[in-house]
């Protein structure tokens, strides 16, 4: 529910002050998020900030202003390719015709609802068991390599790759692809050339797979949206086939062994954070709750999602007119002390917990509830098995990603037990 | 309290269910909300508007919110 303000607020323009460079740096091997956030929430809640490549857009900071925007598709879209040359975090942009985020906001639900089936809290439910399997094979195999282990490589982006595949009815065993998939889909400096090879060669690779599919149609998700297409219902056309099915991929397992793999990082710095956590490994509901307040301080990028103002809308008594870039940052959001209580406090008891982490809107996060339980049974897994797991090396020295992708964090986690 | 589900702007995000499963449910056919209880327990009144809050989607629309002592949720698959 929207808090419908603005009543005795007198509405503005923009302030144009001296702009701030976007997206803020962060401290070296720190996932806090930067200061600026929290400041211009409290100060200056649309703040006019540079983009890298040119251009300026508005910061959205506070929880209402957020979920506003989101909420609102027909006033603030997508960006589309029509859109032309717009200010953004990437040096080329990433727009492609048909995928979920630039089809009509019409369109987008009835494309989105050919496979909602598999993505529902009873499916994550039944994938569950599989999944606390997988995650005690991979710690067993951990323990036979011996320590170090890496916690990344190993575990964290093994298990939401398995479930993708699983849940696609795409072959694991191509993982050092969908790898590079989701590297070059989140990278921030590769060309619009290099975008368009990368695409084809990923069509190149799902065509039999689909031809298999059509000829022998299975209950997988790439199943439902062939099988649908074949029916000729003119609902999806090749196109948005082809870059749904490619999107779920890199969707996928980047966002969740990112956020295990960050969330590990800060946690193994907080004893205290770690054992709150190692005493609930046997209540379900104490872990989901858990898990609820570490996604909603985990960051996982330095950046926002965009949006654009098609028509006049109005944030904390601001008016943004239409061409406007906003980046939504649901992070800074999820620090809003109008709607989290004393916000960096962790509290896993948190009640209620609105985090933003997975998005508001027509486009909020499809794979919620499957990244909920992987988020649980990773946590789970690992310190029910490895209870005295560690960081190997000094925070200090852990391997970090390079800052051209749009998730920030370890590179590798070096961890013993 | 009514709470009314508008079904059709519903993204099979799952959250009502999370939030209060006694109440919702999720269709098997696409994930759409499902009310499972159009006279809930009074008990969970407080459970029902966390999963309206929770809604990623403003799916649920909530009338007559002073009036604490009845509790009513419908559906409703008009457009909107
Ligand atoms: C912890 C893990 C995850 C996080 C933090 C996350 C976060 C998000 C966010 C913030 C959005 C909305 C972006 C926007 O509004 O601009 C989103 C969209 C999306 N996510 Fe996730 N996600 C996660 C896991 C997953 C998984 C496991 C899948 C699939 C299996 C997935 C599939 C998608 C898809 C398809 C969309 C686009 C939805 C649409 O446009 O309708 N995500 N996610
Ligand atoms: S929380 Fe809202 S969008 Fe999600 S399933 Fe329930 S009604 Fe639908």
């Amino acid at each position: 529910m929207s808090n419908e303000q603005g009543v005795n607020i007198q509405v503005q323009d923009v302030q144009q002050e001296a702009p701030l460079h976007f997206p803020f740096p962060l401290a070296d091997h720190s996932l806090e998020l930067p200061k600026e956030y929290t400041e211009l929430q409290a100060k200056c809640p649309v703040a006019r900030v540079k983009m890298p490549y040119g251009g300026e857009a508005l910061l959205l900071t506070r929880h209402a202003d957020v979920t506003k925007t989101a909420n609102d598709a027909r006033r603030c879209g997508n960006i589309l390719g029509s859109d032309g040359d717009v200010p953004r975090q990437e040096v080329a942009s990433r727009t492609r015709e048909g995928s979920l985020f630039t089809v009509t906001p019409e369109r987008h639900n009835q494309i989105r609802r050919l496979v909602t089936q598999a993505f529902t809290v009873k499916h994550a439910n039944e994938m569950r068991p599989g999944v606390v399997a997988l995650t005690n094979r991979l710690i067993d195999e951990m323990e036979l390599k011996g320590q170090p282990a890496d916690l990344y490589e190993d575990y964290a982006i093994k298990t939401p790759m398995a479930v993708i595949c699983e849940l696609l009815g795409i072959p694991y065993e191509d993982e050092q692809l969908f790898r590079e998939w989701g590297r070059d889909l989140l990278s921030r400096t590769a060309t619009r050339e290099e975008q368009q090879e990368r695409w084809e060669k990923m069509v190149q690779y799902i065509t039999p797979l689909i031809e298999k599919e059509r000829a022998n149609p299975s209950n997988s998700v790439l199943g439902m949206l062939v099988k649908n297409r074949e029916q000729g219902d003119d609902v999806l056309t090749e196109q948005e086939m082809l870059s749904f099915a490619l999107g779920l991929v890199a969707a996928g397992f980047e966002t969740t062994s990112t956020s295990f793999t960050n969330s590990a990082f800060v946690l193994f710095q907080s004893p205290d954070l770690l054992e709150q956590l190692k005493a609930r490994v046997d209540d379900e509901d104490a872990m989901a709750s858990a898990i609820e307040e570490i996604l909603r301080i985990t960051l996982l990028g330095a950046g926002g999602r965009p949006r654009i103002v098609r028509e006049e809308v109005e944030l904390s008594g601001i008016r943004v007119p239409p061409g406007e870039v906003l980046m939504l940052s649901f992070f800074a959001g999820n620090k809003d002390p109008e709607v989290f209580p004393d916000p960096n406090v962790v509290n896993f008891d948190r009640t209620p917990n609105p985090i933003l982490s997975f998005g508001r809107g027509i486009h909020a996060c499809l794979g919620q509830q499957l990244a909920r339980m992987e988020m649980q049974v990773l946590w789970t897994t690992l310190l029910k098995r490895l209870p005295n797991v560690r960081l190997a090396v000094a925070p200090s020295e852990v391997p970090w990603r390079s800052n051209d992708s749009a998730t920030i964090g370890p590179a590798h986690l070096p961890v013993v037990w | 309290m009514r709470v009314i589900a508008y079904t059709q702007k519903c993204i099979a995000s799952g959250n009502c269910v999370l939030a209060c499963s006694d109440v919702f449910e999720q269709r098997d056919s696409d994930g759409t909300v499902h009310i499972l209880n159009e006279r809930p327990a009074l008990a969970l009144l407080k459970k029902v508007r966390q999963a309206v809050d929770l809604c990623p989607n403003q799916v649920f629309t909530i009338e007559d919110e002073a009036n604490q002592s009845e509790l009513v949720v419908v559906e409703n698959d008009q457009a909107v």
